[in-house]
């Protein structure tokens, strides 16, 4: 896959990996859109790419309002090559203590807002005959872990859905990507829901001390251009990223590992 | 593991592998609670598993479930294992496919199970033992094509699930999770296609697999092993699992070729 001239679609593009993604993507020569909540943010963002980029701030749960934002960013481009479905939330709350709210926010914002996003993008992908999604998942999309009820359901149901939108549209050119970092040092433990939907806040958190969003990013652009289906993203050797491997060569020895991290997270 | 005097609540119970399952562990001795929604069929199985008790209720209907739960408990006195069974399939191409049907396939498959599993949970935490187990699928362990709403609900069990274990395994508590392949069962005339209505097209699994009966017997012989997760079938389609596990961009390339022949044969 190439991005030089490319119109590439960013959500939660204001902070994170989302941010880091459209710095690479600008100066491998693509055009941007560039999604999230916040305007000031974004501007920012878009300040730091030597490209043009349409801001396109829009609630991504607000699903009434997406086809009048996929016109307005299919008419700023006059077409979505890539689609970088990004932006999430995550968790940090044991299951006990987790409001079934926040089960249903988790999955709306991680799963059910970028399949619409998809939904209504795809078809101008599959009539030109090219395009690419590209999903934000996680590593706790692959493997179930302590906390993350929520967010392991909606990052499995993302890679899930992704799999099977991959095995059906790759006969009209259209490629799906699925992204499964590890820990990248963004706030995105800072913004997690608590049990009680509230926001987690700064910690010390693992994902603090994990690699930059320019790394990450930079991962990303390269496993995208050799045209790969599933991106680990990383520190390589990194205990996260070994659980990849671990969780599809020997689930058994998996939910050992993880079972046996539960006693330090437990509520006391 | 003994079932023997355990008291065991299986959603889903009316039909298919929820049906052989209870009936399967009441041979085995437990005392078992049959729930869905088909009141008469659950008594028609109940008549088959001495002592049980049948609890119809409807899944989705969420708000209602705190009672329900109640009175399953009060039953015995507790819940030693749910079986999380009740499901919905659904087949169509993901460029036709309703947003409102990924929405029910997710309500049925994921939120229901999970809302159950929250609210038995507590108990078995205070008394330090249960089990809870839950029905996902091959298409909780690999995207296929024709599968989006349904990929993405048994995914989601899965990624639950694993992750409620590894907070719960010290406490006493089991979580095993079942993926069958194909199971003689009415999964695919129950599905939802495409645009809500129960699917017509041309079904996979029409005909295949194995009986629910065979299907019981291999979650019953895994549970007794410890196994935390359970892969329930004999055909080729069960050797995908081990093609996940040596070479995932080959399961992609498969499947890939199993949605071109999806278009091709009309969807």
């Amino acid at each position: 896959m190439e991005f030089a001239g490319k119109s590439v679609w960013i959500t939660g593009a204001s902070s994170g990996i989302g941010a880091g993604l459209a710095t690479a993507f600008a100066r491998a020569g693509a055009r941007l859109i560039l999604s999230g909540r916040r305007m000031d943010a974004l501007a920012e963002v878009a300040g730091r790419c030597q490209s043009q980029a349409l801001l396109l701030p829009f609630e991504t749960t607000d699903l009434a309002a997406l086809p009048g934002i996929v016109a307005e960013a299919e008419a700023f481009t006059g077409g979505i090559d890539i689609l970088v479905n990004n932006a999430g939330i995550s968790q940090r709350s044991l299951a006990l203590d987790t409001d079934f709210d926040v089960y249903r926010t988790i999955m709306e914002v991680d799963y059910f807002a970028p399949l619409r996003l998809t939904q209504l993008v795809l078809p101008a992908m599959v009539k030109r005959g090219t395009g690419a999604i590209v999903n934000n998942a996680s590593v706790a999309g692959k493997v179930g872990s302590p906390l993350r009820t929520a967010y392991c359901g909606a990052k499995h149901a993302m890679v899930g859905w992704s799999d099977a939108l991959r095995a059906e549209i790759a006969q009209y050119g259209v490629t799906v990507h699925v992204v499964t970092p590890g820990f990248v040092a963004t706030s995105i433990a800072a913004n997690a829901l608590k049990g009680d939907g509230s926001v987690n806040g700064p910690s010390d958190d693992p994902v603090n001390a994990g690699i930059s969003i320019d790394e990450a990013a930079g991962q990303i652009l390269d496993a995208l251009a050799a045209d790969t289906p599933e991106i680990p993203v990383g520190r390589a050797g990194a205990p996260e990223m070994q659980l990849l491997d671990m969780m599809r060569q020997d689930p058994m020895r998996m939910f050992q590992t993880m079972a046996s991290m539960a006693p330090k997270v437990v509520r006391r | 593991m003994d079932f023997a005097g355990k008291t065991i609540w299986v959603t889903g119970a009316s039909s298919g592998i929820g049906r052989g399952l209870a009936i399967a562990l009441a041979a085995q001795g437990a005392t078992l609670i049959l729930s869905g929604r088909d009141a008469a069929a659950l008594a028609a199985v109940s008549a088959q598993c001495p002592g049980s008790t049948v609890l119809a209720f409807d899944a989705t209907d969420l708000a209602a479930l705190p009672a329900i739960v109640a009175r399953a408990e009060a039953v015995s006195g507790r819940i030693d294992m749910l079986v999380n069974n009740a499901g919905i399939g659904s087949r169509g191409a993901a460029q036709a496919m309703l947003f409102d049907v990924y929405r029910k396939v997710m309500e049925v498959d994921f939120f229901a199970p999970l809302r159950l599993t929250q609210l038995v949970l507590p108990a078995m935490l205070t008394r330090g033992s249960g089990h809870i187990a839950v029905v996902s699928s091959l298409s909780g362990k690999f995207g296929n094509p024709g599968g989006s709403a349904y990929c993405a609900a048994k995914f989601a069990l899965i990624g639950y699930f694993d992750a409620l274990r590894s907070e719960v395994a010290h406490q006493g508590l089991k979580v095993t999770v079942i993926t069958p392949g194909f199971v003689k069962t009415a999964i695919g005339s129950h599905s939802l296609g495409p645009d809500g209505k129960p699917y017509d097209g041309p079904s996979l699994a029409a005909g295949r697999g194995i009986t629910v009966e065979e299907s019981a017997e291999q979650i019953i012989t895994g549970m007794k092993a410890g196994l935390r997760e359970i892969p329930v079938g004999k055909g080729a389609e069960m050797a995908i699992l081990d093609l996940l596990k040596t070479d995932p961009n080959q399961v992609f390339d498969l499947m890939a070729g199993m949605g071109a022949e999806m278009m091709k044969s009309g969807g």
